[in-house]
């Protein structure tokens, strides 16, 4: 099949109602599992697989490719509009993008997200169909000690979200780290801290702790001031998308947002949350007025929601090229190509062309898509805040129960739910930043087995153990970036 | 009331006690497959994240003690801390509901409760509360199909 | 509302005292337990086989992921739930043979499961990138015992792991193991430069029609029919030297917990038959092994086959539980 051929039979097969209508049901199912804490785009995605085996490729491409890049987005609606990331993607969002909701500017806010979120997706395409096979050898590069790079580079980044105190953001960062360690050893199958009962032999589970941390110490801080009336200006209820201007002026932070977005999406096992959050300290260390992040600015939610939704398409590279999924999410899209008969792997853009672009453009139109559906979802978002607080805190907490026990089926993990939700609160109240707790619970497990791996590597070797093209260049980088903001700082 | 000063001091020393506790267990640590050979112990890493943590918790220890002698409180009155503590109760009481009787009975209590822990007096909100929980009920088990026990 | 479900209870109440038991069964949806992610091949498989169950059944049949913590987490929830039918597992060589027989469990496989068919399975074959100076398995053994080589396979413990462990003791080699997390990531890293040789799956190479890796030999001992749809001409470890040991074993399939009444068991193998039958197996993933094993004594058999062949395997390794 030529390229032209391919690109006709795409389209055709694009154009199709059923195709169509599927496209606009994946995005509208995908938001508002997005937006719901506990449920993210793996467990949304998973959820609509079994309709995909009445459907042929590209329509079940275009519903799964819909719900990803939706549900990635609309967990930025309940971070900003509530204070609660209803993904893990949107976790980085909370700090500006509430603040900023809270400061009377939430049509605004919700506006950024929604932009910022489409150009992040539509860049990711760009990189995925002009440059996946090139993509892909870096995705195919990356063994441990090439974790090991990026993972020592995301602690910096812990560090660099800290908040005021960096000792006391160290301290959480270390904690949320250490919480990883739990379960069995996945090296050699010793116990650690399992406490003799098997629902720990997995460890403490990842989106119950995430959510407790972040939605059930909301809630519980929300109860606290229930009684207080929200103060909120009219003007901030209609939703602004920001004008051209505004853009441009964000343009360095737009395009740079998306290529960590894009970049991180295409290591696998990295997903749309570390995306953020490396698009957020990076924003916050470039800025010239640093201290503003985390006061409600947009420039601290263009960043992580631009990268998140890049993520997609990078996650997308070593799925397709490689077989092996960037994100959770794509392991679930990968699982779906399989039982379509397909093959992902290398020859996957020469034996099927047609599908490769119908993937390509159809990510393009629900990305195009996305912004109108979302335009009618933040209209509705913006009015939450009338919503009494005493409303949301016990229909927060009850969803969050259910979303968690929906995923798992299991007591244990409501109950990690609950626990997360009160360290969460304890340490807030005591002025401490819950970002540096979850990036260090994200982040730890990768950490600890690309070091010890890599000493396997290395067998005792240091040569060795930093003969890394890839990895050097993380270290430089990360070295050249310490230097410089310790120079920049001498000279202030 | 409990100061910010007091608070954090008490939780970096519990933190150091919890470190030492867990550090000790790690010693426990029993490594009886042979499958892999790698380099560090299973309890090296839990034990260096330990200590980071529980540096950490000493060097904030001394800010307070010696640098930060502010008065500021962790709750702002007294209401709003019995208001937490008490739906935090609330939540967990639910969670034994659950587990013992079914989410239905669950999702009926909770709400009221919640909402009396918070002081809530309009009866509106009560009827609102319990309309989102059935409309959770409805979407979860079937829209999505999922036994919620 | 209420008074209807409370109605449909005491009918079923009745019917149970009665004696026509579960003649309604199953009434509300099934709960299908893999103990792996989402996404993989066990995973694809066992949502293909729910969605078979589904409509032959009439109620949905939704597929629970809990992977991790050796697959015990995932085997005790169907243990602990009550065996009415409502809740099944999908066992595999791990939750059934590997982690019973290493370490101490708390269920049974065979005592507290009774399984129904097997679907889902594997050989395990030893790959090189093409470019790799290894031509031959025989080069690659002399290779292997000039230089400690880095060997990937998917995660400690599993199949593709105790292949090479196996490799390593029969022909007195040391191997620096790397574990990938999936078969694919492991092929993904032999092709990037992290690993010199990966223990990849027969079907694996349909990945790979354009030359990017070789492979030098099925760890297998004797030949079946299925390794030539996959990899023809490749010889078995046991072909190429005879008396060496080569075994592995992966099956994989459904099960319910031993208890759970003959009536929702035989309704079960009934829903079950198309997976059997060609118009299902045709639309398996090429990647994937597939050999249909039907009925309780059958796949019994097949799983204590399964047993007797690991047990000397890991005794040999010094991993069998004592």
């Amino acid at each position: 099949m030529g390229t032209t051929e391919a690109l006709l039979s795409a389209l055709i097969q694009l154009s199709e109602p059923l195709a169509l209508l599927l496209l606009i049901v994946g995005i509208v199912l995908g938001l508002i599992i997005g937006i719901l804490p506990g449920l993210g785009p793996p467990i949304a995605i998973a959820l609509a697989l079994p309709f995909t085996f009445y459907l042929d490729t590209v329509p079940s491409m275009v519903l799964l490719l819909g719900i990803y890049s939706a549900a990635i987005y609309g967990g930025s609606i309940s971070a900003i509009a509530v204070g609660i990331p209803g993904t893990g993607a949107a976790i980085a969002t909370v700090q500006d993008g509430h603040q900023m909701f809270k400061n009377g500017r939430g049509g605004e806010a919700l506006g950024f997200s929604l932009t910022a979120s489409v150009f992040g997706g539509l860049v990711s395409t760009v990189c995925l169909a002009f440059i996946a096979p090139l993509l892909a050898d870096l995705a195919a590069k990356f063994g441990p000690r090439e974790y090991l790079a990026i993972s020592v580079f995301g602690l910096v980044v812990v560090v660099r979200v800290a908040g005021d105190n960096l000792f006391k953001g160290l301290l959480v960062g270390a904690l949320g780290i250490f919480l990883t360690t739990w379960g069995l050893d996945e090296l050699n199958g010793t116990e650690r801290f399992t406490f003799g009962s098997y629902h720990l032999y997995e460890g403490l589970p990842l989106v119950p702790f995430l959510v407790g941390l972040f939605a059930v110490s909301e809630a519980l801080v929300g109860a606290e001031r229930a009684l207080q009336k929200v103060e909120f200006d009219k003007d901030s209820l209609s939703v602004k998308l920001p004008g051209f201007k505004q853009l441009a002026k964000m343009k360095d932070n737009l395009m740079r947002s998306s290529l960590i977005g894009t970049i991180i999406g295409i290591i696998p096992g990295e997903g749309a949350a570390v995306g953020a959050f490396f698009a957020y300290s990076e924003a916050k260390r470039r800025s010239k007025e640093p201290e503003k992040f985390g006061t409600g600015i947009p420039e601290g939610i263009v960043a992580p929601e631009t990268a998140n939704n890049a993520t997609v398409g990078g996650a997308l590279v070593p799925t397709l090229t490689l077989g092996v999924p960037g994100s959770p999410a794509a392991a679930v899209l990968l699982g779906a190509l399989l039982i379509q008969g397909l093959t992902p792997g290398p020859a996957l853009f020469s034996d099927e062309p047609d599908i490769m672009y119908a993937i390509f453009i159809g990510l393009f139109i629900i990305n195009c898509l996305m912004m109108l559906i979302g335009l009618v979802a933040i209209r509705f978002a913006a009015h939450l805040i009338r919503v009494p607080t005493a409303v949301i805190v016990p229909t927060v907490m009850l969803l969050s129960f259910v979303g968690i026990y929906a995923v798992s089926n299991s007591f244990f993990n409501v109950g990690v739910l609950l626990g997360a939700g009160i360290l969460g609160y304890v340490v807030r109240k005591l002025g401490y930043s819950i970002a540096p707790l979850s990036i260090g619970f994200v982040l730890g497990p990768i950490l600890e087995n690309s070091l010890r791996q890599s000493l396997t590597i290395a067998d005792g070797s240091i040569i060795e153990f930093f003969s890394t093209p890839i990895g050097l260049v993380i270290y430089i980088a990360l070295a050249a970036t310490i230097l410089w903001g310790w120079w920049s700082g001498q000279s202030k | 009331m409990l100061s910010k000063r007091i608070g954090n001091i008490i939780f970096a020393a519990f933190l150091i006690l919890a470190s030492l506790y867990f550090g000790w267990l790690a010693e426990g640590f029993e490594t009886t497959g042979l499958l892999a050979t790698s380099g560090l112990p299973s309890k090296f890493f839990p034990q260096l994240m330990l200590g980071c943590s529980a540096i950490c918790a000493g060097i904030v220890i001394w800010h307070y003690v010696v640098h930060d002698q502010k008065q500021e409180f962790v709750f702002v009155t007294s209401s709003d801390a019995r208001r937490g503590a008490l739906i935090l109760l609330v939540s967990i009481i639910s969670y034994f509901i659950w587990r013992e009787l079914g989410f239905v009975p669950m999702a009926v209590v909770f709400g009221p409760l919640s909402l009396l822990a918070m002081g809530i007096k309009q009866i509106g909100i009560y009827v609102i509360v319990w309309a989102l929980s059935a409309l959770i009920w409805v979407i979860f088990t079937f829209v999505l199909g999922v036994q919620l026990v | 509302m209420k008074l209807l479900k409370l109605a449909a209870a005491g009918v079923a109440a009745f019917g149970f005292m009665a004696g026509a038991a579960f003649a309604e069964w199953p009434e509300k949806p099934i709960t299908y337990v893999v103990s792996f992610k989402a996404g993989g091949n066990a995973d694809i498989v066992a949502r293909m086989n729910a969605e078979v169950l589904s409509e032959n059944l009439g109620v949905p049949v939704n597929v629970v992921n809990k992977p991790g913590g050796a697959h015990i987490p995932a085997t005790m929830s169907v243990v602990e739930a009550p065996a009415d039918g409502y809740t099944v597992f999908n066992w595999s060589p791990p939750s059934f043979m590997i982690v019973p027989l290493t370490r101490d469990t708390p269920y049974k496989p065979l005592e507290d499961f009774v399984p129904l068919f097997a679907g889902i399975s594997a050989s395990n074959a030893l790959y090189v990138r093409a470019d790799s100076p290894y031509n031959t398995f025989e080069e690659f053994i002399e290779g292997a015992k000039a230089n400690k080589l880095t060997i990937g396979v998917n995660n400690l413990g599993a199949p593709p792991n105790l292949s090479a462990v196996q490799l390593a003791s029969e022909f007195g080699l040391e191997f620096k193991t790397i574990a990938l997390k999936t078969v694919p990531a492991t092929m993904a890293g032999l092709i990037g430069g992290q690993i010199d040789v990966a223990v990849g799956q027969v079907a694996s190479i349909h990945a790979y029609k354009n030359g990017e890796v070789r492979p030098l030999i099925i760890l297998d001992n004797a030949r079946q029919g299925y390794m030539e749809k996959d990899l023809p001409g490749v010889r078995t470890v046991g072909e190429a030297y005879p008396g060496k040991e080569a075994g592995v074993w992966v099956h994989g399939g459904l099960a319910v917990k031993a208890g759970t009444p003959q009536e929702i068991v035989d309704k079960l193998l009934a829903a079950s038959k198309p997976m059997g039958e060609e118009a299902f197996i045709s639309r398996v993933p090429k990647s994937v092994g597939y050999n249909w094993v039907h009925g309780v004594d059958e796949t019994t058999a097949l799983i204590q086959s399964g047993i007797d062949l690991y047990s000397p395997i890991l005794d040999g390794l010094g991993l069998l539980k004592k």
